[in-house]
This record gives C-alpha cells, sequence and structure tokens, in this order.
C-alpha cells in the first residue's frame, strides 16, 4: 500500500495504480472511473448515468477495495423508507436493563452506492440529503457523525422514467457531478466478453492501493492545488453564463457549482500530477458539473439541443 | 524555500529588456524605410532619424506597459498556466505550492533573453534591415534620384511638379516651351537654323560660319558667331564688329 504522499508527481502514480488495478476488473469507462476518483477527492458525491450492466456497481465497488473503504449498496425501490438507508432504534437488553440502541444502517459507510436512487420516494431521497451535505444524520434529538471519507455515488437509470420520482433540483445541486456512463467501445466488448467467460476474476482479488489515511490527506491536498485569479475568473464567468443565457437556459447554475469546478478542476491537476490548474482542466469538467444543474428553457429543447450541447455552445 | 517573486521580477525586466529590443529594431527599419523613401527623392534622411526615434521612445512606453506574465507563459510555453499561479499565490505556503515556486524558480532560471523575443519575426525584421540598408547604400552611392531619372526617359512637367526639389542646373534638353522654336532664316541661297543655348544665347552657324560677305565687295573668312552669358561680353574682334553687325541686321530682317 502507498503511504504518505506529498508531491503531485507522488498522486499521479498511485492513482495511476489506482486505475490500472481497476482496469484488471473494468474493461473500459476511464472517463467515468476518472471522474469518480475526483469526486471522491473532492469529498463530494456523484450521480451516475447509464444503462444497466455498464459496471456502475463493478467500479465503485473495485475503489472500494482499492481504497480501502467501507462499501455498501442500497437499492432504490418504491417502497425503501428512510429508516431502511439511515438506521433505526433498537431495544436492546443489556445487564438486565432494556434500552434503545441506534442500529447504524447501510448508509454509515464510506462509499455508498444509491442504486437507482430515482425510484426511491422522495421521502427516502430527502433522508441522503443530510448525509451527502454535512456528513451527518440526524435521528431523533441525536446528530449521527459519518466517517471520513464519505461518498455517496447514486445511478439513474436514463430511460424507464415510468415509476420513478425524479430528482428535486436542491438534489441534484448536491451531487459534484452528473457522471455519463457509455456503452463500451466495439473491442472493449469483444474483451469484455474474452475476459470473463474464460477466467473469473474476483473483486476480492484486488489488494489496497490507498488507504483511508491517505484519501483523507489526497482531500486536503487537493484544497492546497493553487488557482491562478484568471482561472477563477474564467470559472465563476462560466458559471453566471448558464444564468444570463436566458435564449437557451431557463435557470442556471447556483455558486455551487463555482464551487465544484474550481474543487473538481484542482482534483483533475492533483491527479494528473500538476500542482497548477488551467483552462483546459476547466473546461473539462465543465460538462459533468453543470449538466445537472442547468434547466433548459421550451427553444433549446425545441432545437433538440441537451445540457452538453448548451455547455459546449457556452464554452465557445 | 525559492524566492520565486525575485525570480519573477529577474524574468519581467528580461521581457522588458526584450520589447526595448524590438522596438528598436523596429524604429531602425521605419528610419531606414522612410530614410530610402526620403533619399529617393533627393531629400535629408534627418526626419527619417526623428520618426524613428519618436516611435522607440513611445513604442516602448506603450509595449512596456501593456507586458504581463502570460505574454512571458506564452512565448514560454514550458512555464504556461504556472508562472501566473505562482504569482497570484505569493505568499502562500503549503507543499503544492512550495512544489510549484521550485518548478517555476529553476525554469524561469533557464528562460533567456533568445526564449523572448520571437525567433521569426526577428529574422525578418534583420533581413528587412538588411534589404533597405543595401537599398539606401546604393541609391546613396549612385547619386540616383526619381527627378533625374523621370527627366532621362523624357518625362514632361516634371520640372513644375518637383520643382521645389530641383536646386542645381537642369539638364533640360528640350527647352521650345521655354525659349520658344529655333528660328530659320534665309541667308542668301543657304538655309540657317540659329539655336538657343541653354547657358548663353548663342547662334550657332556651324559650317555655315564660314561666311563670305560678297555684297559689300568685302570678304570674311573667320569663325562667325557670337555668345552672350551673363556679362554681355562678345568675343568679337572690334575690327570686325561692323561685319557681325551687319550679318545680324540681316538675320532680323
Amino acid at each position: 500500500m502507498i503511504s504518505n504522499l506529498k508531491s503531485s508527481g507522488e498522486v499521479k502514480t498511485a492513482i495511476d495504480e489506482v486505475l490500472s488495478h481497476i482496469g484488471y476488473i473494468v474493461v473500459g469507462q476511464e472517463e467515468a472511473i476518472r471522474q469518480t476518483i475526483i469526486s471522491i477527492l473532492c469529498g463530494a458525491n456523484a450521480l451516475l448515468e447509464g444503462y444497466p450492466g455498464l459496471a456502475k456497481t463493478l467500479t465503485v465497488n473495485s475503489l472500494s477495495k482499492l481504497m480501502d473503504l467501507n462499501f455498501s449498496r442500497i437499492q432504490g425501490t418504491p417502497d425503501l423508507m428512510p429508516s431502511d438507508i439511515i438506521g433505526t432504534h433498537v431495544l436492546e437488553e443489556r445487564g438486565g436493563k432494556r434500552e434503545f440502541s441506534f442500529q447504524q444502517g447501510p448508509l454509515f459507510s464510506n462509499i455508498v452506492l444509491m442504486d437507482e436512487i430515482n425510484r426511491a420516494t422522495p421521502k427516502t431521497q430527502s433522508a441522503l440529503l443530510e448525509a451527502m451535505q454535512e456528513k451527518q444524520v440526524t435521528v431523533g434529538t441525536q446528530i449521527f457523525k459519518m466517517d471520513k471519507p464519505f461518498f455517496v455515488l447514486a445511478t439513474q437509470n436514463p430511460v424507464e422514467q415510468e415509476g420513478t420520482y425524479p430528482l428535486p433540483e436542491a438534489q441534484c445541486d448536491r451531487f459534484l457531478f452528473k457522471i455519463k456512463s457509455q456503452y463500451p467501445k466495439f473491442e472493449e466488448e469483444l474483451e469484455i466478453v474474452n475476459r470473463f467467460t474464460e477466467e473469473e476474476r474476483e473483486i476480492d482479488s484486488l489488494k489496497p492501493v490507498l488507504g483511508r489515511e491517505n484519501i483523507i490527506n489526497l482531500q486536503k491536498m487537493v484544497r492546497q492545488v493553487p488557482v491562478a485569479n484568471d482561472i477563477k475568473h474564467y470559472a465563476v464567468d462560466l458559471v453566471n453564463k448558464t444564468r444570463s443565457h436566458k435564449e437557451l437556459i431557463e435557470f442556471g447554475a447556483s455558486p455551487r457549482a463555482s464551487l465544484g469546478l474550481l474543487m473538481a478542476s484542482k482534483a483533475k491537476a492533483l491527479i494528473e500530477g500538476r500542482n497548477y490548474v488551467n483552462k483546459e482542466d476547466i473546461n473539462e469538467m465543465a460538462l459533468p458539473i453543470l449538466r445537472h444543474r442547468i434547466i433548459l428553457n421550451f427553444e433549446a429543447e425545441r432545437n433538440n439541443f441537451d445540457a452538453d450541447a448548451v455547455i459546449k455552445y457556452l464554452l465557445k | 524555500m525559492v524566492n520565486v517573486r525575485k525570480e519573477v521580477s529577474r524574468i519581467k525586466r528580461r521581457l522588458v529588456l526584450t520589447k526595448f529590443f524590438d522596438c528598436f529594431l523596429d524604429s531602425v527599419l521605419i528610419s531606414l524605410l522612410i530614410s530610402s523613401f526620403l533619399v529617393f527623392f533627393g531629400l535629408s534622411f534627418l526626419l527619417a532619424l526623428g520618426v524613428g526615434g519618436g516611435y522607440l521612445l513611445f513604442g516602448f512606453i506603450r509595449s512596456a506597459k501593456k507586458s504581463s506574465i502570460s505574454e512571458i507563459e506564452k512565448k514560454v510555453p514550458g512555464l504556461e498556466w504556472q508562472l501566473r499561479t505562482a504569482v497570484d499565490n505569493f505568499g502562500k505556503n503549503n507543499g503544492i505550492i512550495n512544489d510549484l515556486n521550485n518548478e517555476v524558480a529553476t525554469k524561469v532560471g533557464f528562460v533567456g533573453f533568445y526564449d523572448l523575443i520571437s525567433g521569426k519575426r526577428t529574422i525578418k525584421r534583420f533581413g528587412g534591415l538588411i534589404f533597405l540598408g543595401v537599398l539606401l547604400f546604393y541609391i546613396q552611392s549612385s547619386g540616383f534620384n526619381l527627378i533625374d531619372t523621370v527627366e532621362e526617359l523624357g518625362g514632361e512637367g516634371v520640372g513644375s511638379l518637383t520643382g521645389f526639389f530641383g536646386g542645381g542646373e537642369t539638364s533640360i534638353e528640350d527647352l521650345s516651351e521655354i525659349q520658344g522654336e529655333g528660328s530659320l532664316a534665309e541667308l542668301g541661297g543657304k538655309e540657317l537654323e540659329l539655336e538657343l543655348g541653354t547657358e548663353a544665347n548663342r547662334a550657332d552657324l556651324g559650317s555655315e560660319g564660314e561666311y563670305k560677305q560678297d555684297s559689300g565687295g568685302q570678304s570674311y573668312n573667320g569663325r562667325i558667331g557670337g555668345s552672350q552669358d551673363k556679362t554681355f561680353n562678345e568675343n568679337i574682334n572690334l575690327d570686325e564688329k561692323s561685319i557681325v553687325e551687319r550679318f545680324y541686321n540681316n538675320l532680323n530682317k
């Protein structure tokens, strides 16, 4: 296991090692994996949108193994209750006395995969909000702090919208990224077929590369990455554009998007071995940061523009 | 810890020096260009030196004001965004920033005067300098000027257009517009054409100068001719004056 990361060069080496190990289990999806790692390093949450069977669970599970973090998976269903994920008080008998004790739910983990979050009811979705933003859970009068690092990766299916509860804007805004998981290329799919029909590759065979302490240290390092004033202006200007281009966007992104854009760019620079942020970092991070934070107007939709097309237009 | 501020100040000074060099080359180019033009018209090139000097002064001040860190980054691609980031984060202290400062200081240390000047542009400027220098030398040494060339080519009206430039003697051959057409005078059975020279009025009788006076019974075998300069001295012997006077009288009839 790598220990005591100090420089951006060392961080790059460590992350490259994580990526090469994850490549043993997951074929392709490099972009989604990198964005997930960036999200973890920013101490933020990510929303992963993709069709079933695109190795979403496998990716997150593998990452948790490689980072030596606890992992739990929650399947979103319409009958899922908040107490099912947060936990509940149970009556216990200790030393002849009966008392209520709190039984932690699956949310108390380092990495939580909330599968098909949009199938859960708004009440359950909302139960996630405090944990995602404040890194704590309030049950009755008690506040339970989440373990660090804490990361929620929620997935949703872009099709089959029947019987789902679309995420409210407030909750969408709490996800740093909306990562789009793409179908593998032909060669990649061929590799998947060859790899998994001939041999069995177990996630348990993965050995931790980065420890919990390293992840917390990396999160601190991300904040230390310096940013030039021009880059800050560029990022804030881009987010402001989402509010001023009323001809395409009905509701623009919040200041949380500016924060996220700079933090994600810092993390990207760090895992690429740089100790400064450049304009390309902002441009690259703009898509996953902004795509779920803007609401297009009728005119844009009438012209078949999606959020990515509008963001690319703003970047020009 | 590296003092990146000192290194940045040093590279900024070097950039300003580069700007001065660029402006100096430009001003020399401009001076040479204007000089060539002026010499072409036979004028003094002191005016060109004035224009070049003015350009050097104002151009340098303007470009020095415009010089920025991003300009250095553009000229030295290895420093792109790094230098700016280091400058904007002066005074902050953590592991990542210290690494950045060290990296910037090392890279800036290798940036010399030649990294900051644009190679292609400088070569073009030097090319221009050599060309204009040779052109100016040629014009100066050959005494070439536009007015003479146009006159030699038979240009009309140039004198009146460029009269301002015509300081010396004119070599205009066709003075008919100024002095009138040559007169033909019949003298006996011969035809004589009297031509007026440019420097002095002179009647050149050519071979007919061998004139024999037969009407008065006297004969004259000397060369008949007269010239008049600004002193109006005539080089005719006083003894023969009467013969010459008669000749002119005949001409004037």
